[in-house]
C-alpha cells in the first residue's frame, strides 16, 4: 500500500538529490538540471498533500511552478548559450573574472 | 459541479495593469523603434516608459486616496492596503530614477536594445505584485516575475564577462532559492492546509502547529528564500558578484527595488503568521540579524572596488532592518518602511553619483577614480557627502532619522542586545563611508575635466534634497510609515 508518506519521502530524496547536484556538479547544463528536481520536487509534494488533504488549491499551484520553471529554463539556457558563445566556458569553476578582494 | 467565478476588482490593480501593457507595446514596436541603427530608439522606449510609471504612481496615489481602506480581490490572494501601495510607490521611484539615469549612461555604452526599459517595467511590475500578495503562490509568482527580468538585465552588456558571469551566479542561485522556497511552501500547504496567509495564521491559532516539523521545516525554508532575496547572510554570496558585473543602473535598481519589494513580502509573511508562532523563530532570526551587520560591515572595510563596497554596506544595512523585523511591532514596521524610504533615495543617489562620473565604456568603480574630484566638482561631492552621512547615520541626514526611529522600536521590545551590536556595527561603518569622502578630497589631484550628464546630476540633486529633507523635517514621512504599517496589524 503506498500511502501519502511514501510520495513525501520521495520527495524530498529528490529535493535532497537536485540540492547536491546543484552544489557539487561543475557543468553549467547540470546545475539548471538540478534545479528542476528540486522544483519538481515540490511539485509532488503539493500533489501528495492536496490528494490526502482533499483540496483542490494544491493541485494548481503545480500548474505554475511548472510554467515558471518553463520560463526560468528558457532565460538560464539562454544565459548559458551566451556565456559559451563568448568564452566556451561550460565549467563553472571557470567563471571567475571578478575576484573579492584584490590581493598583492 | 459549478465552478464560482472569484471577485475580480481590476481597479485595484489598475497601476500594475498600465505597465504590463505598456511594456507588452514596447516589446511589439521596440524593434521598429530601437533597432540597430537607431540612434533615438532606446530614448524613446525610457521616455515612454517614465510616462507608464508616472500615471501608475498616480493611479495608485488615487486608490490610496479612495478612503476604503483595504480591497482585497483575486480570491483572497491580492491585498491592495495601505502597506501594500506605500511599496508599491517606493518600487515606482525605484524605477523612474533608474530609468532616468539610465538615459546617458546606455549611450555612452552602446546599449541600442530597446529591451532594456521594458524588462525594468516587467521587473517593476513583480515587485508592486509582491508588495500586494496575500498568499503563498502569487508570492511566488510575483517573485518570478520580478527575478527573471532582473537575470536578463544584469548580463545586459555585451561582450562583457563579468555581466555573464553575474547574470549565471545570480540566475542558478536564484533559481536555488525559488527551489527551496516553493519546496517551503509546499510543506507549510500541507501543514497548514492552504496557501492563503490568513488562512495558515487561522490554522495556526487552531492548534499549535508550530510544534509541527513540517511546519517547522516549510517555514524555515521560506525564510530562507526570503532572506536570499534582501541579501542576508549566510545567503549573501551572490551579492558582491552580481553588483559589481551589472550595468551601474541596473545595480541601483536591484539594490533598492529587489531588497523593498521582497521585504514586503517578508514582512507580510512575519506578521500574518511568524509573530503568532511565539519565539520559535526569534534565536535564528537574530542570529542572521548579528551575522549580517557584523559580516557587512567588515568585508566593506577591505573593498577598493566601490560597486563592491555598496554591495556589502546593502548587506549591512538588510541586518538592521532584520532587527525591526524580529520586533515585529506596529513601530517597529513604521519604523522599516520610514528606513526604506531613506536607504531607497541615498542609494540611487550613490549610483546616480558613480554614473555622473563614468566615461564612455568606463564605469567609475575604483576607488581611486574619485581621487580629487571634490575640487574640480564641489556640489557633486557635496552632494555625495550627504549620501555617504546618510549610510553611516550621522545627522543632520535620513539615514540618522531611519536608524533612530528603527533602534527605538527594537529597544521598546526589549531586544537591547541586538541594538548594541548595530550600533557598534554601524560605526565600524563611518570608517568605509569616510574612505570614500577621504579620496574624494585627496590633495594634489586635481582633475579638470567637462563632464555633462544632466539627468545623472539631476537624480543626484533631487537625492541630496530628499534626504537632507528626511533629515530635518520626518514627520510627515513617519506618519505615512505609521498609517501604511497599521494596516497590517
Amino acid at each position: 500500500m503506498i500511502t501519502t508518506t511514501h510520495y513525501l519521502v520521495l520527495a524530498a530524496i529528490i529535493f535532497a538529490i537536485g540540492c547536491f547536484g546543484v552544489l557539487t556538479r561543475r557543468n553549467l547544463l547540470v546545475m539548471l538540471m538540478s534545479v528542476e528536481l528540486m522544483l519538481n520536487s515540490a511539485n509532488l509534494t503539493f500533489v501528495a498533500f492536496a490528494k490526502s488533504l482533499g483540496d483542490t488549491s494544491g493541485h494548481i499551484f503545480p500548474i505554475f511552478i511548472m510554467t515558471v520553471a518553463a520560463c526560468e529554463v528558457a532565460v538560464g539556457l539562454a544565459i548559458i548559450i551566451t556565456i559559451f558563445r563568448m568564452s566556451k566556458i561550460s565549467d563553472v569553476l571557470g567563471l571567475t573574472f571578478m575576484k573579492d578582494i584584490k590581493s598583492g | 459541479m459549478e465552478i464560482v467565478m472569484p471577485d475580480v476588482q481590476l481597479l485595484a490593480l489598475a497601476p500594475e495593469i498600465i505597465l504590463i501593457i505598456v511594456a507588452f507595446l514596447m516589446l511589439l514596436f521596440s524593434p521598429l523603434l530601437g533597432g540597430e541603427n537607431t540612434k533615438s530608439g532606446p530614448k524613446v522606449g525610457g521616455i515612454v516608459s517614465l510616462i507608464a510609471l508616472t500615471a501608475a504612481f498616480v493611479i495608485n496615489l488615487l486608490i490610496g486616496q479612495n478612503g476604503q481602506s483595504e480591497i482585497i480581490t483575486f480570491g483572497g490572494m491580492i491585498a491592495k492596503d495601505s502597506f501594500s501601495l506605500y511599496f508599491n510607490a517606493l518600487v515606482i521611484i525605484a524605477a523612474a530614477f533608474s530609468i532616468i539615469i539610465s538615459f546617458d549612461y546606455i549611450d555612452k555604452f552602446g546599449i541600442k536594445e530597446g529591451e532594456y526599459y521594458l524588462l525594468i517595467l516587467f521587473s517593476t511590475v513583480g515587485m508592486m505584485l509582491m508588495g500586494s500578495s496575500t498568499d503563498l503562490l502569487s508570492i511566488f509568482i510575483s517573485l518570478e516575475i520580478m527575478s527573471i527580468p532582473i537575470y536578463v538585465l544584469v548580463g545586459f552588456s555585451r561582450n562583457n564577462l563579468r555581466a555573464r558571469e553575474a547574470s549565471f551566479k545570480y540566475f542558478i542561485l536564484g533559481a536555488v532559492s525559488t527551489g527551496i522556497f516553493v519546496y517551503g511552501a509546499a510543506l507549510v500547504y500541507g501543514s497548514a492546509g492552504s496557501t492563503n496567509l490568513a488562512a495558515i495564521a487561522d490554522a495556526l491559532l487552531a492548534k499549535p502547529l508550530y510544534n509541527d516539523p513540517i511546519f517547522m521545516l516549510g517555514s524555515a525554508f521560506l525564510i530562507s528564500g526570503f532572506l536570499f532575496k534582501i541579501s542576508a547572510v549566510p545567503f549573501h554570496m551572490w551579492t558582491p558578484d552580481v553588483y559589481e558585473g551589472a550595468n551601474l543602473p541596473i545595480t541601483a535598481f536591484m539594490s533598492v527595488g529587489v531588497k523593498a519589494a521582497a521585504l514586503s513580502a517578508f514582512i507580510r509573511f512575519i506578521v500574518y503568521d511568524l509573530a503568532i508562532t511565539g519565539d520559535s523563530w526569534v534565536l535564528a532570526l537574530s542570529l542572521v540579524a548579528v551575522a549580517t551587520m557584523v559580516l557587512g560591515n567588515s568585508a566593506a572595510l577591505a573593498q577598493s572596488n566601490l560597486k563592491r563596497l555598496f554591495a556589502y554596506s546593502s548587506i549591512a544595512h538588510v541586518g538592521y532592518i532584520i532587527i525591526a523585523l524580529i520586533a515585529a511591532t506596529e513601530s517597529a514596521i513604521a519604523s522599516v518602511l520610514f528606513y526604506l524610504l531613506i536607504y531607497i533615495v541615498t542609494n540611487l543617489g550613490i549610483f546616480a553619483f558613480l554614473i555622473y562620473f563614468s566615461k564612455k565604456e568606463n564605469e567609475c568603480e575604483s576607488i581611486d577614480q574619485l581621487a580629487g574630484l571634490g575640487y574640480s566638482h564641489p556640489i557633486m561631492a557635496v552632494c555625495m557627502g550627504i549620501f555617504l552621512f546618510s549610510l553611516a547615520g550621522i545627522p543632520p541626514t535620513g539615514g540618522f532619522m531611519g536608524k533612530l526611529f528603527l533602534f527605538i522600536a527594537a529597544v521598546e521590545s526589549g531586544y537591547v542586545t541586538l541594538v548594541v551590536i548595530a550600533v557598534i556595527a554601524s560605526g565600524v561603518s563611518v570608517y568605509y563611508y569616510l574612505k570614500v569622502m577621504m579620496s574624494l578630497f585627496e590633495k594634489g589631484k586635481k582633475t579638470e575635466e567637462n563632464i555633462k550628464n544632466p539627468y545623472a546630476a539631476l537624480v543626484v540633486f533631487i537625492a541630496a534634497i530628499i534626504t537632507i529633507y528626511l533629515g530635518v523635517m520626518p514627520g510627515f514621512f513617519i506618519e505615512l510609515a505609521k498609517r501604511c504599517a497599521l494596516s497590517l496589524f
